[in-house]
């Protein structure tokens, strides 16, 4: 008989991500403790450092390329409580969606988007969280990820999107970027 | 618990009715809460979301199930939308045409019922998305291929019941299709064709029976419920040889498609094969920001340098060969001499192109694999989301230049990019347009609301219908069709207002409503 759990998760079962771009993750231990699967894409130097500068203990670890949203899938069936990345729309898209069905929901969003020299960085969060976070990583200008990266933790305990920030800071798009990514963390329903 | 109620209903007979539907199925079957029913949602909604907001979501694992349902929608008058896996972003995704609608999510429904090796088909159950058949067929070492959609994620019932297309020979979905069960408003449950002849031998061999032979009406409408369905498959062929041809000007679409024509109809290219504009195929792999930052349609100077950087054409066509070798080369030897003609025309194979993510998941797709990679397109623009138009065309080079002109130009008005293909089936060409517009930008979403709207009438009045459709235009391309007083709409009234009498069964689904009233 099939679960609920599977049920929710059946529609997203072995799904190729957008090929070609890659995406990477890795299994943290949330500092209120719980799981954090963080994801991020692969084929974007901004990206990678958002992935490289994750500051939690890494539960289990898996840099190989993940080509499937099986992966993720089973992340969900497991039980993960928490989904957090940096990636293109695309892989929000799908992964949000995913995430929905699932029952998750969105607990933060960081839009960043390189426009005309510009970086602006459009943070949706708590109220307590989003002007920090979008000061900060205006503040921290090409090193943004890293700044970002430390924040997932807080962000695991943002009380949901329900208010907006924006920051931003002159700086060129980098030559291996659309220009334009998102950052996000879904959390478990029943984790929060 | 969402803020939504079905149109007249009060909130205490909702309860009482969502109570019934837990009786029927579970609780844990019955979605209620925002947070699930918001994954009910059309994401891509150019409109405000709550225009096709479903009140609930209840997912069935059975038929019997599926008649309880129905007898609670019927006792309270709520009706439902059906969806098999609800996934087309690009139409509404798993969003009614009414709101307040409860989503009748099949999705559970899972079961592959029969592969049959010998006579190449399957049967299934409407929750059995393009991945778990073709996973399955894997796991039993098969050699019978798919065929699906490009969002793999897609379900073969769902697809096909929208008469959806893929990309291998069996490209046309309901061409395939053999053998029906539909579960009707009344609970009555109904096998078609031979099916309906006690232990039928032949039920998925043979798709029509005796008599009137009704699968057809039950595609793209709401007078049942699907709940099974026999599905041909292909042979795996010995030979796949993938191939693409870039064509340098714009106006080649002419020629392109008078020559492809008659290879078309002979079958020299058997499978749906696709014509795609440069900046969708652009897109897979590039953003809009990468070539241009300013505002309006992607100047000539940025599609030129896309163009080069990419080693792509202003359009891109994607073909394969199946069979032995000598059938291949043979009919290749053709294909190339015929496109030849065609000043600049350049031909690729998968050794000359396979590693670019747009050959790769194209290549996939008409060998039957599903994957998800179109998707990328979304990345043209930040926080991308589409919509699709799709007029259909014949074959013929004229309509596809004048078709094509016709989209650009009106898209080039709203300040929009054209991006769209021909995906070019036996005898017909699906044109789809797909803008790409920002979900943060309220003002792109009112321009592709009403450039979609517009070219729904200026393509209707120069002979062009669409297929399908968004939930915000069926009324409108419904209205298309209209031909002596709107002779096929009041058909298709009088067999709604037989078969579903309480309008029960997704009403407004292709502009047909319950007693003609719109929702």
């Amino acid at each position: 008989m099939i679960s609920r759990r599977t049920f929710l998760r059946s529609s997203t079962l072995a799904l190729s991500i957008p090929a070609g771009h890659g995406l990477v993750r890795k299994v943290l231990a949330a500092p209120g403790g719980g799981r954090i699967q963080a994801v991020a894409d692969h084929s974007c130097s901004d990206c990678r450092l958002f992935y490289r500068s994750l500051p939690l203990p890494a539960a289990r670890m898996d840099i190989a390329q993940a080509d499937c949203l099986a992966e993720f899938s089973a992340a969900f069936d497991d039980g993960i409580d928490y989904l957090a990345g940096l990636t293109r729309n695309a892989e929000f898209v799908l992964l949000g969606q995913s995430a929905r069905e699932h029952g998750y929901r969105l607990l933060y969003q960081g839009r960043h988007h390189y426009a005309d020299g510009v970086l602006q960085h459009s943070i949706r969060a708590d109220r307590d969280l989003a002007p920090a976070l979008a000061a900060s990583l205006a503040g921290g200008r090409h090193a943004w990820p890293r700044r970002l990266a430390a924040a997932v933790p807080r962000c695991t305990r943002a009380r949901g999107p329900a208010h907006d920030a924006i920051s931003s800071a002159v700086l060129q798009r980098p030559a291996d970027s659309g220009g334009f990514l998102l950052s996000w963390v879904f959390a478990r329903s029943d984790a929060v | 618990m969402s803020d939504v109620l079905p149109e007249g209903i009060s909130p205490s007979d909702f309860g009482d009715a969502v109570g019934e539907l837990k009786h029927v199925v579970g609780a844990n079957w019955v979605f209620v809460d925002a947070a699930h029913v918001h994954a009910y949602y059309d994401y891509f909604a150019m409109r405000d979301p709550a225009l096709h907001a479903p009140s609930a979501a209840v997912a069935p694992r059975t038929v019997e199930e599926i008649q309880k349902i129905l007898a609670v929608a019927q006792k309270y008058r709520i009706p439902v939308w059906t969806v098999s896996t609800g996934r087309n972003l690009a139409y509404g995704t798993a969003a009614p045409r009414k709101p307040g609608c409860i989503v009748l999510d099949l999705k559970r429904m899972k079961r592959i019922l029969e592969v049959n090796e010998k006579h190449a088909y399957a049967v299934v159950e409407p929750g059995v998305n393009y991945f778990d058949l073709y996973n399955e067929l894997q796991r039993r070492g098969s050699k019978l291929w798919i065929d699906c959609a490009a969002p793999g994620w897609g379900g073969v019932v769902g697809n096909l019941m929208d008469r959806g297309v893929g990309y291998t020979p069996y490209g046309e979905h309901f061409l395939s299709q053999c053998g029906m069960q539909v579960v009707l408003a009344d609970g009555t449950v109904v096998d078609t064709a031979l099916g309906s002849q006690p232990g039928s031998a032949a039920a998925h061999n043979y798709r029509y029976g005796r008599g009137p032979w009704v699968d057809g009406m039950f595609t793209m409408a709401n007078f049942g419920v699907v709940t099974k369905l026999g599905i041909h498959l292909m042979p795996e062929p010995p030979g796949y040889r993938p191939y693409m041809i870039t064509l340098p000007r714009e106006e080649d679409i002419q020629p392109f498609t008078d020559l492809l024509q008659p290879l078309k109809l002979a079958m020299v290219i058997p499978n749906a094969a696709v014509t795609v504009e440069l900046i969708l195929e652009a897109a897979i792999k590039v953003s809009r920001a990468q070539y241009y930052t300013g505002k309006g349609p992607l100047p000539d100077s940025a599609r030129r340098k896309m163009m080069s950087d990419l080693g792509i054409g202003q359009w891109n066509f994607y073909g394969a060969l199946y069979g032995p070798e000598a059938v291949m080369d043979n009919n290749w030897k053709l294909i190339h001499d015929t496109f030849s003609q065609i000043k600049g025309a350049r031909f690729y194979f998968e050794k000359d192109r396979g590693s670019e993510p747009s050959f790769m998941y194209r290549s996939k797709l008409m060998q039957g694999i599903p994957n998800l990679t179109e998707f990328s397109f979304l990345n043209w623009v930040p926080d991308g989301a589409h919509v699709g138009f799709s007029p259909m065309a014949a074959v013929d080079g004229k309509t596809a230049l004048e078709q094509y002109r016709l989209v650009r130009d009106r898209a080039h008005e709203a300040g929009l990019d054209y991006l769209g293909e021909y995906i070019v089936g036996w005898r017909d060409m699906h044109h789809v347009f797909v803008p790409v517009f920002s979900r943060s930008d309220e003002d792109e979403k009112r321009r592709v609301y009403q450039v979609v709207t517009r070219l729904i009438r200026e393509a209707a009045q120069q002979g062009y219908g669409e297929y399908r459709t968004h939930l915000d235009f069926m009324d409108e391309v419904a209205g298309t069709y209209d031909w002596n007083h709107g002779a096929l709409a009041k058909l298709n009234q009088r067999l709604k207002d037989t078969l579903d009498p309480s309008g029960i069964l997704s009403p407004g689904k292709s502009g047909i409503w319950p007693g003609g009233r719109q929702g």
